[in-house]
């Protein structure tokens, strides 16, 4: 039997319990593949993360991440929530921890900075590791199906609904009013039918559906659903609102632009989310889009497999 | 002011980490608001957590799904019962429970741990076309009682069964319990779904051997049961008609050891 030390916080979130949960385990070394694959599923958390010493020197760490039932190449909240254990703990494999840190992903080298408040750590911001990429325009059938929702409940003049990534896939789905968001129910088999139709090698089809009161609104309400990876309804997807937030951009005709947008989600299944992005363009060309959010920890102690 | 509490996460009924049916124990030194044991136990996302109090020579227990308050769970009894007699209180013979279903009493048995739980009978009834259906083969016989329990021929048919769970979750019934007798030694294997409770499939499940064991205990004329769940994680018990009692037995084992910021 081995002892392997783990933390988990609640991320995206200022309060205890609500936001998205994560389990960490800052020192992986000696975990197979196998072993670290069960623990994400004992965990049963969207995600579990495992931090390894970088292949590269100049880099941070490895950071693996897995669902409870595959390991996938990126993810948002996985990456502030690591960084803030980190940041807390205050050194990684004999070295002190940086303000700055690169994380060696499946995805790429994502940069992740820690947000301090009084000098206390008490978040994490992360760039995109990948420029957006469109890889399907979605039919709204397939998204009314896989959200129990009516083809009425898009609205007529919304974005298109597409499939879309800086590191993880999703599906963008544009819902008119914040009564239809709240009557979003994800359905399985449509779930996998829509796996059939949209197939990406990165994850399952996973539908992230967000509503504006206007076109140029500051914050974003939004659910996420991806039955197919053992999580009904995720409380905050910061790889979702990323790839929602570079969407956005490539939208906007300014060649020159930094705002700000909120994303809140989790609120109908009552673990309140926020997610904050930075959205970013100099002389025309979009900047990789920033995701920022505070963390709280939860739990801390040692697994024995 | 923050607050730390022990928590510790036991798989129950197994006698290896990553099997059986996990459980959360927390320690508390006083009782806390319902509103906040709901919220740990939704934060562990485990089919159960489970409060213990000591109040004198008495432990009271309680249990919770990411959802609900359990009126029973055999297994989150077990797990602890584990917690008190092999980490806390390692010299104790047993532990009593209480909780909303009345007194509960684990003691040591072999290696494992031994739970006297009230037996739950079940009665033949009519075939049931819509039961059928729904678990996509038909029983070679069923009876009812707060559960079907759904009888077949061969061990074969129980980990080869893929239920239909929105149709069993229509059913006028707690949930479904499958089995068929064993082979090498294994008297009965099953099965449980309950997707009316909001679990497709539990992975061991103690309170559905309060009906297995008595029917595989009158129909093979055996006192001792010995009980295999085949979901997909596995689970082993044994169990022994007392009267209007079942006494079950498992092993269990920690897999996790911390402490919990409030």
């Amino acid at each position: 039997m081995i002892s392997v030390g783990y933390v988990t916080v609640d991320v995206f979130t200022r309060t205890r319990f609500a936001g998205n949960p994560l389990a960490v385990i800052p020192d992986a070394r000696g975990l197979g593949d196998a072993e670290m694959q069960r623990i994400a599923a004992e965990f049963n958390y969207s995600e579990s993360t495992f931090v390894l010493p970088p292949d590269d020197a100049a880099n941070s760490a490895r950071v693996r991440i897995f669902t409870p039932t595959d390991e996938i190449p990126f993810a948002g909240h996985p990456n502030v929530g690591t960084a803030f254990v980190l940041g807390r703990q205050g050194n990684l494999f004999g070295r002190p921890v940086s303000d700055l840190m690169q994380f060696e992903e499946r995805a790429g080298v994502v940069e992740v900075a820690l947000v301090r408040d009084a000098g206390q750590v008490v978040g994490a911001r992360i760039a995109a590791p990948r420029p957006l990429e469109i890889s399907h325009v979605i039919d709204a059938e397939t998204v009314a199906a896989c959200a129990s929702l009516r083809i009425e409940d898009f609205p007529p003049d919304g974005l298109l609904p597409v499939m879309a990534s800086v590191g993880l896939p999703f599906a963008l789905a544009e819902i008119a009013s914040l009564e239809a968001l709240a009557r979003a129910r994800p359905n399985g088999a449509a779930f996998a039918l829509a796996d059939q139709r949209y197939p990406h090698a990165d994850d399952h089809f996973a539908l992230f559906l967000f509503h504006r009161a206007s076109e140029d609104a500051g914050r974003v309400r939004a659910r996420m659903f991806a039955p197919l990876s053992s999580t009904p309804e995720d409380p905050a997807t910061g790889s979702a609102a990323a790839a929602l937030g570079a969407r956005l951009l490539s939208l906007r005709r300014e060649a020159d632009l930094d705002a700000e947008l909120v994303v809140d989600q989790g609120i109908e299944m009552g673990r309140p989310s926020t997610i904050s992005l930075n959205l970013k363009k100099i002389a025309g060309v979009a900047q990789p889009v920033q995701v920022s959010g505070h963390c709280i920890e939860v739990m801390s102690g040692m697994l024995k497999i | 002011m923050t607050r730390k509490l022990p928590i510790y996460q036991v798989d129950a009924f197994t006698d290896r980490v990553f099997a059986g049916n996990p459980a959360a124990i927390v320690v508390l030194d006083s009782w806390l608001p319902d509103a906040t044991l709901q919220a740990i136990a939704a934060e562990n996302n485990l089919p159960a957590t489970a409060f213990l109090h000591h109040e004198g020579a008495h432990c009271a227990l309680r249990w919770f799904t990411p959802t609900v308050e359990l009126p029973l769970c055999g297994h989150g009894t077990l797990a602890a019962a584990y917690v008190i007699l092999t980490l806390r209180d390692p010299g104790a013979p047993r532990v009593v429970f209480d909780t909303k279903a009345g007194k509960l009493i684990v003691t040591r048995h072999g290696s494992g741990l031994a739970l006297d739980l009230p037996l739950n009978r079940a009665v033949p009834c009519a075939p049931s076309p819509a039961l059928a259906a729904a678990l996509g083969k038909a029983p070679a016989a069923l009876l009812t009682t707060r559960n079907y329990l759904a009888v077949y021929d061969r061990a074969d048919d129980v980990p080869a069964l893929t239920p239909d769970f929105a149709a069993l979750a229509q059913l006028h019934c707690t949930g479904v319990i499958v089995t068929a007798p064993g082979s090498d030694g294994v008297h009965c294997v099953s099965r449980y779904f309950a997707p009316a409770l909001g679990v497709d499939e539990d992975a061991v499940t103690g309170s559905a051997h309060c009906t297995i064991v008595p029917y595989w205990s009158g129909r093979l004329g055996k006192s001792t049961i010995v009980a295999r769940q085949v979901s997909p994680r596995g689970g082993a018990l044994t169990g022994e008609v007392c009267g209007d009692r079942v006494v079950l037995a498992g092993e269990a084992r920690l897999y996790l050891e911390g402490t919990i910021t409030l």
